[in-house]
């Protein structure tokens, strides 16, 4: 199955060259210089990744990982940075990151993080299903 | 004095601190729109490989892409080289109005991310002061700093640049009430050593929503 990626960066040359190599390794990506564009996109669609730039001009990256995450729990989301300090990426981690990656990013790495980042979606979509089932056996008793 | 002396080293060197860490940003930026250029062209060179065509128009667009870029990081590189030079001298005569405009293609990039926009309309004649250059451009961006955590909801600071009889003087206005209360930074600045070093001013306007940075006169 495809994976579904939102790639999120305010460089329109990083956007249109990164999109065009994943395509090319048969990824769906959809693409936006905006955070603020990409939360909307995300309101009406769902990606298995989101991949966002870590400086942003219209909000940074930890700020939209929040908004994402409360809303989209399931979501994967990377962030890509310039530099990778620990701080930086402790505090990705704790706000719910799967990965902080540092540019330039070497693309088949972060095309196996876009393959993990689906499959730990899909596993917390059916974790999600089972425990409505199980509340559900609950509820009648069973 | 030597207190003084430290601190305004401490303050220059945290300043320095956060240009530096800014212009490797964009660096980097560069350099990932090259890189992924490079893989581009891998990708194209793989497919080959398995008998696909090269599609020329598409190369002759990576080329030029990559030479953008490498005008990009020449330009980025040229600032920060001169941004380094700014502490060669002491104290010379420095032009105000490029100090300001040197300072938001500097910080551009931080200007952006807090959503801010700076208007500076500079005199047609050079006004100059006679100062350190490097605690100059700092002035002017604690100045830029404290007039974004003031803003108001446009979002948008005008700079203005006037020579009065006492010496230059660099308006910023459209940054809300003004006060010093509404801006630690502000207030911090109100009695700095930075100040004292240049020999300046800081005159709040509250209720024009407006701040004056008084210069000392060119010495010559």
């Amino acid at each position: 199955m495809t994976e579904r990626v939102l790639l999120v960066d305010d460089e329109e040359e990083y956007l249109e060259i990164m999109s065009e190599r994943m395509r090319a390794r048969d990824i769906e990506v959809t693409a936006s210089t905006s955070a603020r564009e990409a939360l909307n996109m995300i309101a009406t669609e769902s990606y298995d990744a989101v991949i966002m730039d870590f400086m942003m001009p219209d909000m940074n990256g930890i700020e939209a990982l929040k908004i994402i995450k409360e809303k989209n729990p399931e979501m994967q989301i990377i962030l890509l940075t310039g530099h990778a300090t620990v701080e930086k990426t402790v505090e990705a981690m704790k706000a719910g990151a799967m990965d902080l990656i540092e540019k330039p990013a070497d693309l088949d790495a972060l095309s196996e993080k876009i393959k993990n980042a689906h499959n730990k979606k899909a596993l917390f979509v059916a974790k999600k299903d089972q425990d409505r089932v199980i509340e559900m056996l609950k509820k009648f008793g069973i | 004095m030597k207190e003084e002396k430290q601190t305004l080293a401490m303050d220059g060197a945290q300043f320095f601190g956060e240009m530096t860490a800014s212009i490797s940003h964009e660096i980097k930026n560069v350099m990932a729109i090259i890189n992924e250029n490079a893989g581009l062209l891998e990708d194209m060179v793989a497919m080959h490989r398995q008998g696909v065509p090269f599609p020329a128009e598409r190369i002759e667009k990576l080329a030029q892409s990559v030479r953008r870029q490498i005008a990009r990081a020449d330009d980025i590189i040229q600032t920060l080289n001169r941004f380094g030079h700014s502490a060669d001298h002491a104290r010379e005569t420095v032009d105000v109005g490029e100090t300001v405009q040197f300072m938001m293609n500097l910080t551009s990039r931080l200007i952006m991310m807090q959503g801010t926009r700076f208007d500076f309309t500079a005199p047609e004649k050079p006004v100059t002061t006679f100062a350190n250059r490097f605690f100059m451009a700092y002035l002017t961006w604690r100045c830029m700093a404290a007039a974004m955590e003031m803003g108001h909801a446009e979002k948008s600071i005008r700079m203005r640049l006037d020579t009065t009889e006492n010496g230059p003087c660099l308006a910023f206005s459209g940054v809300g009430r003004c006060d010093a209360f509404s801006a630690a930074s502000l207030s911090a600045l109100e009695d700095s050593d930075v100040l004292r070093l240049l020999d300046a001013r800081l005159v709040l306007h509250p209720g024009k929503g407006e701040f004056h940075v008084l210069l000392s006169k060119a010495q010559y």
